[in-house]
């Protein structure tokens, strides 16, 4: 059965001639009872998002300091400065690198364990369940449980390291080590959310394919690369998005963790929009940095996007 | 039986509902209009009522009892008539900086007076957020302070001359050391920066995890209060970043790296791990801040406390000399400017800083003690505390807190500059560059 839909009024002009008295009476009604249903929905979008943007896109080009009591127009000023400034240009590079290798390990291992929860084994429904405890604790906590553990006195992991090399590990007064240490407390945190979501996507690829491969004479590892992978591929291009997104925009693990130390080795673009707006009320110079940020996730999520629309199959 | 409506009579009665809602909203704006030029006369008839006089003092949580306890016992709301509301503020500044700029750019405050830290001190007063208190105080009232303290007050409290702040609380690091463990080795107590570097090769044992001395060291203002200790006794202001500043550097360098005296991992510590790891033996000393003795001596320490564990002695002198071996750090009264019940908030905050008030403050709690004459004298004489503030006070070792006017970021900007030189990511003059620019980049701002 073919099921016809009112088609929405066009705004384009009709013969040059405005939209709605280009339309016919009924349609001029319907045209005027569209704008007042999406009005509600646009209106909290404006003001909820857009004007949040555009206004702080506005006061990147303001030395808005509520401390100095100054809000002049200073053209691109702030732009040129974060540029130059040190913790901003330590703290981009480290962001990237957070980003980037973080959510690459996390959709490794989320999809290893995805893998291991979808096979049949006594206690399944347990493991999934504590599978989840590490992205259920709130992440500040996570930060200050780590410092602990890393401690080089009563630390359970150098203690462990310390039983098995017989060195004394000292996690954050090397810079790499650091970092490495930043970017193994962000995976062990969020890779099992990112298992949950692929165990769900796994348990959708429709069985009938896996038997057709199996009487194909396809091993495991065909099974994997030709069907499970090209099928649960969308949701990892979503997934891995959706978490490069979030992962640009917090900070509360390396606050927790590190406070951007040493020096500024762990630092990430938002800690320094925190350190810039909410510790020295900069707010001008704190927006440029946001713009900056948005800038990063919208480079990002255009290259999702297209790699979405590549990835997608039909079966 | 279900009625339809056409889409003309669905318009018609949204337009109906909408047009009704605005009426309605508009309507007690009116009758409130109305109501306020019918005011003055109604005023006039009513009978006169008497509005309770009130004021609100925002302090932190941990003091929160002892400022009640205080007013009770002072009587203060009985003598005065002005009820007193004592609110918790934040404990981070940062976070009590928000609320408060945001308040007072709204025209009000969330209280009216504050007990608050320095550094909230140096943002409120150039912000213009506070008043001047210098007004309220008697002609005597700097008779009842040494020195020091009348130094440190004109240094932090003070802006263009004028006091935004009373202080009631001024505490200083002190040299912490286990005395157990230098009498068995009949070693003396470093009384300068050469006689500590030694102490490396007596005490620390790298495989046990054992250092002759531990700080905390972690970025968020922990390593600039010993980047400032240290400068002190080096006879200068770290935010200057002079020779003193650079042989600052290079002395705590040494200390990690050279000496072996100072453990590195101090770097990644809090307040909380160094005192952890001197309660579990793994530390000859410290400097730490007063609330160390009170951790030592809790119930859960009972059973490794003993005074030969926590001695004090004074800070070993660097080349700066004795009398800048250690700096307090204060908190105080203020009146916030968009107060509602300034008149009142001026009443409590003379009452609370004159001197009978400050001696029975310090009798309710230690959080009101400080070398403010009066309240030492008064003090009981057989506390550990008081028996250390009095051995540093009278000793003169207590400079004034290295200090900068746009603090929170200048501290900010050592500490990143610092801890990247301590953990050999820049060299020593690249560190002391960077600095030097990102701080001149900020006066001209």
């Amino acid at each position: 059965m073919h099921q016809t839909y009112a088609r929405a009024p066009s705004l384009a002009r009709a013969n040059g001639q405005p939209i709605l008295a280009a339309l016919s009476k009924a349609g001029q009604r319907r045209y005027v009872l569209f704008l007042l249903l999406i009005a509600p929905a646009f209106l909290l979008r404006i003001t909820t998002a857009a004007y949040p943007i555009l206004q702080t896109i506005y006061l990147s080009f303001t030395n808005l300091n509520l401390i100095k009591n100054t809000n002049e127009f200073i053209g691109l000023q702030n732009y040129v400065a974060v540029f130059h400034d040190y913790g901003v240009r330590e703290a981009l590079s480290f962001t990237i690198m957070l980003v980037v290798s973080a959510t690459i390990l996390e959709l490794g291992i989320g999809m290893l364990v995805a893998l291991l929860l979808n096979a049949a084994f006594v206690g399944r429904g347990f493991a999934r369940t504590i599978n989840l405890i590490p992205w259920a604790i709130p992440t500040i906590v996570a930060g200050y449980t780590f410092r602990w553990l890393l401690d080089d006195q009563f630390g359970l992991i150098p203690y462990w390291l310390n039983l098995l090399s017989g060195a004394r590990m000292v996690a954050f007064i090397d810079p790499v080590s650091a970092r490495i240490a930043v970017i193994l407390v962000h995976v062990w945190k969020d890779a099992p959310f990112m298992a949950i979501i692929f165990l769900a996507g796994l348990q959708g690829v429709p069985q009938d394919l896996y038997e057709a491969a199996r009487v194909d004479g396809a091993n495991v590892w065909h099974r994997f690369w030709h069907i499970t992978l090209p099928l649960v591929m969308p949701l990892t291009i979503t997934m891995g998005l959706f978490r490069v997104v979030w992962s640009l925009g917090s900070f509360d693990l390396v606050y927790g963790l590190t406070q951007g130390g040493p020096g500024v080795a762990t630092s990430v673009l938002a800690l320094q929009v925190f350190r810039e707006g909410i510790m020295f009320f900069k707010f001008g110079f704190a927006s440029t940095i946001s713009v900056v940020l948005l800038v990063v996730v919208a480079i990002v999520g255009a290259i999702g996007l297209w790699l979405f629309r590549r990835s997608e199959v039909s079966y | 039986m279900k009625r339809t409506y056409s889409r003309r009579e669905f318009l018609g009665m949204a337009g109906a509902v909408a047009a009704g809602s605005v009426l309605a909203a508009s309507t007690p704006v009116t009758a409130l209009a109305s109501q306020l030029q019918a005011a003055p006369a109604a005023r006039r008839q009513a009978p006169a009522v008497l509005t309770p006089r009130k004021v609100r003092i925002a302090v932190g949580g941990w003091a929160e009892q002892n400022m009640k306890d205080l007013l009770a016992r002072t009587n203060f709301t009985k003598e005065t008539g002005i009820e007193v509301e004592v609110v918790l503020r934040t404990d981070t500044k940062e976070t009590e900086l928000t609320r408060l700029a945001s308040a007072v750019q709204a025209g009000t405050s969330p209280y009216d007076v504050i007990d608050f830290e320095d550094e909230l001190t140096t943002s409120f007063s150039r912000a213009g957020y506070v008043i001047g208190l210098d007004d309220l105080l008697p002609p005597d009232f700097w008779d009842d302070f040494p020195p020091e303290m009348i130094a440190y007050s004109q240094t932090w409290s003070t802006y263009k001359g004028e006091t935004f702040r009373i202080i009631h609380n001024w505490e200083m690091p002190y040299w912490w050391y286990r005395k157990d463990w230098f009498d068995a080795r009949g070693i003396p107590v470093p009384t300068t920066w050469e006689e500590v570097k030694p102490l490396g090769k007596v005490f620390t044992d790298e495989t046990k995890g054992v250092w002759a001395s531990v700080d905390g060291l972690i970025k968020g203002a922990f390593l600039n209060v010993y980047l400032a200790w240290i400068t002190l006794q080096a006879g200068g202001n770290p935010f200057d970043v002079g020779p003193e500043y650079k042989m600052a550097l290079e002395y705590i360098y040494d200390l990690m790296y050279t000496s072996k005296v100072l453990n590195p991992a101090s770097l990644q510590k809090d307040y909380n791990q160094q005192n952890a790891d001197y309660i579990a033996d793994r530390v000859a000393f410290m400097r730490q801040w007063p609330f160390f003795g009170d951790v030592a001596r809790s119930p859960e320490n009972k059973d490794w406390f003993s005074e030969d564990k926590v001695a004090v002695a004074l800070p070993p002198a660097g080349p700066g000399g004795k009398a800048g071996s250690t700096y307090a750090a204060a908190w105080g009264f203020g009146i916030i400017k968009t107060s509602p019940n300034l008149a009142e908030a001026k009443e409590l905050l003379k009452f609370l800083v004159s001197k009978e008030i400050a001696v029975e403050a310090m009798k309710v709690g230690f959080w009101f003690l400080s070398a403010r004459k009066s309240v030492l004298a008064a003090a009981p004489q057989d506390n550990w505390l008081v028996k250390q503030l009095k051995m540093y006070t009278d000793a003169g070792v207590i400079g004034v807190r290295p200090f900068h006017p746009r603090f929170v970021e200048a501290l900010t900007i050592l500490e990143d500059t610092a801890a990247a030189y301590l953990t050999h990511q820049i060299s020593l003059d690249e560190s002391l560059k960077q600095a030097k620019e990102r701080l001149a980049q900020l006066e001209e701002e």
